[in-house]
């Protein structure tokens, strides 16, 4: 199941907003920002679990200087969709964030299932779907966020990451792999102590 | 089992994200307003920048070489310039020195650039601020200012380019060609070898010694020392030389703009109209540059009410900078002495119309619209075209309102013996262009004209309903803070993008659930 909420840009919404927000209109840019605030929060966020997460708001704001500032220079006829410049431009800021050397391992266990809260099945799943994600290499943890929370194709995200759609697939069927398994020992888990 | 299909047994939704703070907006564009962080190189995605555009759409470029001007023109900048890569951008308060691929930048306090390399040209978007530049002999600087339709390149020369103003960082005024023009003006002093500087109409190439200004698509033109930079006009009707004044009426739009400029109501300006052509507008009070967006909008109106149909302006730093608008104005109509004023023309159309004089109201009230769009006018001009029998002008208006509208209003003329719907049930010519009333609203849109854009939206909507203009028509009522319309418009979204949608509402003050 996906859950990503990420704007599509293909409306004339997201034309016209360009169109004024690349004229420097303030409140184009605040349109901006509140329509694609969240999936690049969310998106940051998502890859910076269990790392530095205090470096998420900055990360996102970091993200939307750069987008306003190159704004005049994009193309909307090109073959990036504004959503995916966007998701493009928080991804290797952030990816490049977790190339520091201090980042490399966690910095805090993400909530783990069983230490979650009794009687929220949903938040233990959603708590053992972090833990899973932050076991990834960063490599993987992007490709299957993007897919799976920002519904980017194979070729959006091979864009976003500078990867050939090979890899991509590959790099997602591993991270699957290894998440599924993750989930099921932690559901299998629960079930016994419960 | 499908790869897609691989975690579909688990909810993966149950992995939450927090929304960003309730301030990040603010905190982004307070950070886009500083200019702190020198985003040296952006993370674009190398499709967005192969199909990034040269020339075709902007304007003013150089290149450069002069060792010497950098040293009187950047005291503050690093003596030693600092290496960038292929591509990137600079902004910020201090001043700068840049050694790009082939040139050398010395940035002004405030200059904003970003740059790229494009095989062995290095393409140059300087948005705002000076900059000194020095390029090589083996490279080509194309740099763009904003300007449309022109460009400027540079090879083996030293030049400084200023662009006082740029109006991608200001609030979009009026009309896309108004807004163009304030773009345009950049100038170019070239110190060493030359400088081609390109326009639709001419191509210049700008000697040693030589100061240019680069206006969109109008020649460029030689700047003597010491004066403003200002465009050419064809086709000036008025007598050169001469001065009028123009009285801005009295208008909503400009109101807090003329009380702040002027205690009275109304302003005067003063036109001069040069040997050259040029006109230019002063106002008679000081100058503040604070009011640079509203200042716009009066020349604007004042241009337009004397049938001049471009503008051009000087913005500077300075603030004894002269503001000047000029253009062409229609050679069969010269400026005028007094323009008309849509008001007094729609109350005497009121007026009129109380005192059955039809066919007169119809008259000022049609005066008034063509002075100034207004639609709260059109039910008048209806009424009094239904009453003056006018059919031909009974049915444009009527064609002009939305179908809820028109169920109400058609008795009015259907009283008086029209039937303003007869074009329509006869199967005659369309009597509205769905398709050009919605490319009008977006254009308007576009151009922050929430107001009128919902009104053009709403028309083409009446004309033909289609649910694609929905979302757009929503965002003009949300832009022009029009709570019904917006949740009027809103409540015809799918279900699907009231999610996504809302926000663009609820940002300004409006819920429209």
């Amino acid at each position: 199941m996906r859950t990503a909420a990420t704007a599509t840009t293909a409306e004339p919404v997201d034309e016209l907003m360009l169109r004024r927000a690349q004229t420097g209109d303030e409140r184009a840019w605040r349109d901006l920002i509140a329509r694609f605030g969240p999936p690049v929060h969310s998106l940051i966020w998502r890859l910076l679990v269990g790392r530095a997460r205090h470096r998420v708001e900055d990360l996102a704001q970091e993200t939307f200087v750069r987008v306003l500032r190159a704004l005049p220079g994009f193309d909307p006829a090109g073959p990036a969709t504004l959503s995916t410049w966007i998701l493009t431009i928080a991804a290797r800021l952030t990816l490049n964030e977790l190339r520091r050397p201090e980042l490399a391992a966690l910095d805090h266990e993400p909530a783990s299932a069983e230490r979650a809260d009794a009687g929220s099945e949903r938040k233990r799943l959603g708590d053992a779907i972090a833990v899973g994600v932050a076991a990834l290499p960063d490599a993987q943890r992007a490709v299957l966020v993007l897919r799976e929370y920002h519904e980017l194709d194979y070729a959006e995200i091979a864009s976003v990451l500078e990867l050939d759609v090979g890899t991509v697939k590959s790099r997602l069927s591993r991270a699957r792999s290894t998440l599924r398994a993750h989930l099921l020992t932690t559901v299998a888990d629960l079930e016994r102590q419960s | 089992m499908t790869e897609d299909d691989e975690l579909r047994e688990f909810d993966l939704s149950a992995w939450e994200a927090p929304p960003p703070p309730v301030d990040f907006a603010d905190s982004v564009i307070a950070r886009a307003r500083e200019g702190t962080p020198a985003l040296e190189v952006d993370p674009e995605p190398p499709s967005s920048r192969a199909r990034r555009r040269l020339i075709g759409a902007a304007a003013v470029a150089a290149l450069a070489v002069a060792a010497v001007a950098m040293i009187w023109f950047a005291p503050a900048a690093s003596r030693e310039p600092k290496a960038m890569a292929g591509e990137g951008s600079s902004s910020g308060s201090d001043a700068r020195r840049l050694e790009l691929p082939g040139a050398i930048a010395t940035l002004d306090p405030g200059a904003d650039i970003t740059w790229h390399r494009s095989g062995d040209d290095l393409v140059v978007t300087q948005r705002a601020g000076n900059a000194t530049w020095q390029v090589d002999g083996s490279h080509r600087l194309v740099l763009d200012t904003g300007a449309v339709g022109a460009s400027i390149e540079a090879t083996g020369a030293s030049l400084r380019v200023e662009v006082p103003m740029n109006a991608m960082d200001k609030r979009v005024l009026g009309g896309s060609a108004i807004t163009a023009a304030i773009v345009s003006i950049a100038t170019v002093t070239v110190y060493e070898g030359h400088v081609k500087t390109t326009t639709p109409t001419q191509t210049v190439i700008v000697k040693p010694g030589e100061k240019v200004a680069v206006t969109d698509d109008r020649p460029t033109v030689t700047v003597e020392p010491g004066h403003g930079v200002t465009a050419p006009v064809a086709g000036m009707g008025e007598t050169p030389g001469s001065n009028v004044e123009v009285v801005i009426p009295d208008s909503h739009d400009l109101e807090s703009c003329t009380t702040r400029f002027h205690p009275r109501s109304k302003v005067l300006f003063g036109v001069a109209i040069d040997h050259s052509g040029v006109a230019s507008i002063t106002p008679k009070d000081g100058a503040d540059l604070e009011l640079g967006d509203c200042i716009a909008k009066v020349f604007t109106d004042v241009a337009q009410r004397n049938h001049m149909h471009d503008v051009a302006m000087q913005f500077g730093w300075d603030p004894s900078a002269q503001w000047s608008v000029s253009g062409p104005t229609t050679p069969t109509q010269a400026p005028k002495t007094v323009a008309c004023d849509a008001k007094a023309l729609a109350d005497e159309g009121r007026q009129k119309l109380g005192t059955n004089d039809d066919v007169g109201a119809l008259k000022a009230l049609a005066q008034s619209l063509a002075c100034k769009d207004d639609p709260s006018l059109y039910p008048s001009a209806y009424m009094a075209a239904c009453a003056a029998a006018d059919e031909k002008e009974a049915k444009r208006y009527f064609n002009m309102f939305t179908s809820t509208r028109q169920t109400q209003l058609v008795p009015i003329c259907l009283r008086a013996g029209i039937d303003p719907r007869a074009d329509a049930v006869n199967g005659g010519a369309p009597a509205c262009d769905a398709q050009a009333l919605a490319d009008k609203a977006r254009q308007e849109l576009g151009d922050s004209a929430d107001a009128q854009a919902l009104v053009d939206f709403e028309k083409s909507l009446a004309c033909r309903d289609d649910p694609s203009l929905y979302p757009t028509a929503y965002m003009a009522a949300c832009g022009s803070k029009n709570p019904a319309k917006a949740k009027h418009w809103f409540s015809k979204l799918p279900a699907e993008r009231k999610t996504s949608l809302v926000q663009i509402c609820l940002r300004k003050g409006i819920d429209p659930r």
